[in-house]
């Protein structure tokens, strides 16, 4: 069970990377500063909200959703928590840690249409269980692990972007390749480096 | 020294063996060589500005003043969504392996970007300003559930092969900075104009990116082979990092063309991080003309 878990979390951050992969969240990742304290708080308060919104989303889906057979709400029900989610956080935030608050609070509402977001509420009830093969989709702690997992991987992208980002200021292309076409062909290099690890996980963990 | 100089050397001076005298005027020489080499180039680069703005009076162009003219039009390349806003980069990555499903994502989000354009724009008076996020977020939403399943119903293999990106066309930026920024200041029409615009636009590039990704990754074009068989294809355009890259080359191209056509580029890079930022609670105190500025203002604002 816990090789279980710790497959599926490297596998969300190296394999099935959401940011180089998937192509979640791809806009702050490219929108991202070269500010490596900046690229931190982001990925943190992405980290938060993704695993705060599949602990919220998963037991209102099962038990709620498709009891009563309404699964095809889920994308305005979704985006609606999503967006409450994020306001509440920034309350509660305000109220237990200040300090805290005022760092992320530039953040948090970039999170209302990040599309990793609801990305990780719709993907969780797509995926396949890997402990309980019988089930529909992945169950509550296994959602929680691919939510922690997907935003580790978005911080991981985002981290070492930034540095790549840094370097390409010192760069003299082309004058049509300056600024974001540079940037998105260095992106597709990194996301080429990631593309290695696939197949590596499944023979570290011994899972088929 | 001066006896040396009136008669003439037995042994020839080894060159570095020269006097200062000589060091001396080779050195002015070479400046002033180069100097002469700096004023002809700059005489030369100014004579060439010169003609050019000759030949080409007008070179510099505006975008058209018509308003209709201009939702219309602004989308397909000065205010392009993807290749010059950077609105909805992950769908245009993610979808475009081959041309038909970049297409059909296309349309799909021009559906739900003209539907909720006109609802929102209907609806702007009545929405308060407050919970305009939430309003306009529950009206993408619900017209993109309802593509979803239609698309489910009548093409299954498609909804599949476009997946969770069908589903995330409700976060797609484009469609919240087209309510947010220009449906929620502008009466009906003109929504519903500019939103087919940049509709257009968005599956231009679409169509695009998957042509050449399908083109020169599986050597085949909407399904039908091209390319002779046993031809090498590039079967990393397929894949992430192939998206990336194509990405990259066609919005340099946009710059290039856009250059050509002699329009003026915006000086600062945009970012989708500026179209998120309007999910926060900052206040629009005028109305924006169009999306594209306001995005680039906003780009400005929330770019270091």
């Amino acid at each position: 069970m816990a090789a279980t878990f710790a497959f599926l979390f490297f596998s969300m951050i190296l394999v099935n990377n959401y940011v180089l992969v998937q192509f979640l969240g791809v806009c702050p990742f490219l929108g991202v500063s070269k500010n490596m304290r900046t690229t931190l708080r982001i990925s943190l308060s992405v980290t938060l909200v993704m695993v705060l919104t599949v602990a919220l989303v998963w037991p209102i889906y099962t038990f709620i959703l498709v009891p009563l057979n309404l699964a095809y709400l889920k994308i305005v029900l979704f985006v609606l928590l999503i967006t409450l989610l994020v306001q509440l956080l920034g309350f509660l935030l305000r109220g237990i840690s200040p300090a805290m608050h005022r760092k992320l609070e530039g953040y948090l509402p970039l999170i209302t249409t990040n599309c990793a977001v609801l990305g990780v509420a719709l993907l969780v009830f797509t995926t396949p269980s890997l402990l309980n093969p019988s089930a529909p989709y992945l169950g509550y702690g296994e959602s929680l692990v691919y939510a922690l997992g997907a935003g580790a991987g978005f911080g991981l992208a985002l981290v070492l972007f930034s540095g790549v980002r840094r370097r390409l200021q010192q760069a003299r292309p082309p004058a049509a390749f300056a600024g974001m076409p540079l940037t998105l062909v260095s992106a597709g290099i990194v996301s080429l480096a990631f593309m290695g690890f696939g197949g590596v996980l499944e023979n570290l963990f011994g899972i088929a | 020294m001066a006896k040396n100089e009136n008669n003439t050397p037995q042994v020839a001076p080894q060159p570095y063996l020269l006097e200062t005298t000589d060091l001396d005027e080779r050195a002015q020489r070479t400046a002033e060589r180069q100097q002469g080499k700096a004023q002809k180039k700059e005489t030369k680069q100014a004579q060439r500005v010169q003609s050019r703005a000759e030949k080409k009076p007008a070179r510099r162009r505006e975008p058209s003043k018509n308003p209709y003219t201009r939702a219309l039009t602004g989308g397909l390349l000065l205010e392009n969504p993807v290749l010059r806003l950077m609105l909805g980069i992950c769908p245009t990555l993610a979808v475009t392996t081959t041309l038909f499903n970049g297409v059909a994502m296309g349309a799909a989000t021009t559906i739900v970007l003209i539907c909720s354009g006109i609802l929102v724009s209907i609806l702007r008076r009545m929405i308060p300003s407050q919970v305009r996020i939430a309003s306009q977020l529950v009206i993408i939403a619900t017209f993109a559930t309802l593509v979803q399943l239609v698309m489910q119903a009548f093409m299954p293999s498609l909804a599949d092969a476009l997946g969770i990106y069908l589903s995330l066309v409700t976060v797609n930026c484009i469609i919240l900075g087209q309510t947010e920024r220009f449906a929620s200041h502008n009466p009906p029409v003109l929504s519903a104009l500019n939103s087919l615009g940049t509709g257009i636009g968005f599956t231009l590039v679409l169509a695009l990116m998957g042509a050449v990704r399908e083109l020169f990754g599986s050597g085949a074009l909407a399904g039908i082979a091209l390319l002779p068989e046993g031809a090498p294809t590039l079967r990393i355009l397929l894949q992430p990092p192939g998206g990336f890259a194509v990405l990259g080359c066609l919005m340099a191209l946009s710059v290039f063309l856009q250059r050509k056509m002699g329009y003026d580029l915006p000086a600062t890079a945009m970012g989708c991080d500026g179209c998120a930022a309007q999910a926060g609670s900052r206040q629009q105190p005028e109305a924006q003309p169009l999306p594209g500025q306001a995005a680039r203002g906003m780009a400005e604002e929330v770019g270091e």
